[in-house]
């Protein structure tokens, strides 16, 4: 007797017993096909690509500690008030020198990972260019100008201190902008942070001299003075009057070198000081004279050169 | 009620062995027509062997249908196992010789050597399923055809490597041995369709294309025994569709799934 449901149920799964070979052959044919078509058609460098872009943000954590660390250096130095305007540029000239140290020892590293494709030496060619104008602007945007520098002494000191920790900041920001883009570990080249920070430090440097010439000739006469007066060396007396000389007051060089002659007579600079004092207070015939006579008794040469000089009204 | 076309076809395909049923093949005549002359030959004995299936006992049943008229011919389609049994049947057969008490091989050894053939042709013995046969018992039989007043065609089916065997060990006696194969996809589609023509069943025979008799040549492999049962089985749920879903059994061509569903059946195909 025939079971016809029961026949046709096996013969169902007959068929789709068949079926099972050719499902096999045609998925093990779209898989090899497909993976033939990855490794030909997959533009690997692309990949490679990524990389060194990888490695460059590993680099990066590296690099930003580093600021972090020399942190402390500056404040340290900072609170050095002896010389604030020295010390802060030196950790501030540390500052930048540092970052772009630790950026330099970075650099080989990543160097060697970029060397090998020539696509990762396209990225480094993009690292250069893109972080170090944005550097540019943030220095020139926050350079203090000179003028307020210029006001005060105690002014300068308090701008150097503001001025001092954006410097350091700029250095931060060179090293962490490049967190934000990648390019930015590979570091702007040394030339031309130093180009960007160099007006900053050249106009402090300036105010620094400015300021330390004046309180050291006026502390420094006063002293020297003070040190005369109990001793009356002629040395001192005559390098007060060379002071005097230099600063423009004449007749305080003159009398300076009055006082020295008076003590020691022999001493040459002193006659040349108190001659060239007399032709700057418009006395020429007396200091013709007063040479004349030192060089009669002494034949000094550069006494004799400047008397030619006045009498040929080089000297004026 | 009319029996359906279908039920008609699927009585064709009863495994039964009528010499009436004989498809006449191309080849299987000329190995039929060899057959009949070797018997004409003074060849003490001819073996026919093959496979299962490969038509043996049709070939003895047709040959003893039409030897029948012409000269003495005994076909024993099942093997007679006991000695003395089969010598008081062939007693009996051949000379009319009734034996009631038991009958051995010495004695009927005398009788076929004092037997007068005169002008009629020597005997025929057809013996089907003959490897059943003990082997001691076919060398009584060898010896019976050295006689030459009696001749033996011995058809049996073993395996392979036995056939070989058994062609080797008649080969020796100088008996003739005939093979009988399997048939070929073209031998099978005319074996189905005359088949079916010979039952009035011509709207089915038109119904098997190269195609159904290719996929039915695969399944059975050209075996007639196993064609058989297929086909059979075939027309079974054809005429189970036609009394129950006529739609599945629309087509002018026998339907590609109800052949996988017979060969299911037959167990020609294990799923």
């Amino acid at each position: 007797m025939l079971d016809i449901y029961d026949l046709e149920t096996r013969h169902k799964k007959y068929k789709q017993k068949l079926l099972i070979p050719y499902i096999a052959i045609s998925a093990s044919t779209l898989v090899v096909t497909a993976s033939i078509a990855f490794f030909v058609l997959y533009d690997f460098d692309s990949k490679i690509e990524h990389q060194p872009q990888q490695q460059l943000i590993t680099q990066e954590s590296t690099v930003k500690s580093v600021p972090q660390i020399e942190k402390p250096t500056p404040q340290n130095d900072m609170a050095k008030k002896d010389d604030v305007l020295a010390a802060s540029q030196d950790s501030a000239a540390k500052n930048i020198a540092t970052p772009q140290q630790t950026v330099a020892k970075q650099e080989p590293a990543v160097k060697e990972d970029i060397k090998t494709t020539p696509t990762e030496e396209k990225a480094e060619e993009k690292v250069v260019l893109s972080p170090s104008l944005n550097f540019i602007n943030n220095i020139k945007s926050q350079t203090p100008p000179p003028k307020e520098v210029k006001k005060s002494i105690q002014e300068a000191q308090k701008k150097q201190e503001e001025v001092v920790p954006v410097v350091v900041q700029e250095v931060k920001k060179t090293s962490v902008q490049p967190q934000n883009k990648r390019e930015v570990v590979v570091p702007a080249p040394p030339t031309i942070v130093e180009e960007r920070l160099e007006p900053v430090s050249k106009a402090d440097n300036k105010n620094s001299i400015d300021i330390k010439r004046k309180n050291n000739d006026e502390d420094d006469i006063k002293d020297v003075i003070k040190r005369f007066n109990v001793n009356h060396n002629p040395a001192l007396s005559l390098f007060v009057a060379k002071r005097y000389y230099q600063l423009g007051e004449y007749e305080k060089a003159y009398n300076y070198a009055l006082t020295t002659n008076e003590i020691n007579n022999n001493m040459e600079e002193s006659w040349i000081i108190f001659s060239k004092s007399l032709v700057k207070m418009n006395k020429k015939d007396m200091a013709v004279e007063t040479l004349k006579k030192y060089i009669s008794h002494s034949q000094s040469s550069q006494a004799k050169q400047l008397l030619d000089e006045i009498q040929l009204g080089k000297f004026k | 009620m009319k029996p359906s076309i279908y039920e008609n076809s699927r009585d064709v395909f009863l495994d039964t062995v009528n010499a009436n049923d004989y498809i006449q093949l191309e080849r299987v005549s000329s190995i039929y027509q060899s057959l009949k002359n070797s018997i004409e030959k003074p060849l003490k004995m001819i073996l026919l062997y093959g496979k299962p299936g490969t038509g043996k006992s049709m070939f003895l049943s047709k040959l003893h249908q039409t030897l029948i008229s012409t000269q003495k011919a005994y076909l024993y389609k099942t093997p007679i196992l006991d000695e003395s049994e089969f010598f008081k049947t062939l007693a009996q057969d051949l000379y009319n010789m009734k034996y009631d008490s038991e009958l051995n091989f010495t004695q009927f050894m005398k009788v076929v050597e004092n037997t007068e053939l005169g002008e009629m042709a020597t005997p025929l013995i057809l013996l089907d399923e003959a490897q059943l046969y003990s082997t001691t018992m076919m060398e009584k039989i060898r010896l019976l055809s050295d006689t030459r007043k009696v001749k033996f065609v011995i058809a049996l089916h073993k395996t392979e490597k036995e056939d070989l065997i058994a062609k080797e060990h008649f080969q020796t006696r100088i008996w003739e041995s005939i093979k009988l194969d399997n048939a070929s996809t073209s031998e099978l589609k005319i074996y189905i369709q005359k088949k079916l023509m010979k039952a009035n069943c011509l709207d089915t025979a038109n119904m098997f294309t190269q195609k159904s008799v290719n996929l039915i040549h695969k399944l059975t492999n050209g075996n007639y025994r196993n064609t058989n049962k297929l086909l059979y089985s075939l027309f079974d749920i054809y005429m189970h569709y036609e009394e129950n879903n006529p739609i599945k059994i629309k087509g002018s061509e026998i339907s590609t799934t109800i052949i996988e569903m017979s060969a299911i059946h037959t167990g020609l195909i294990n799923a």
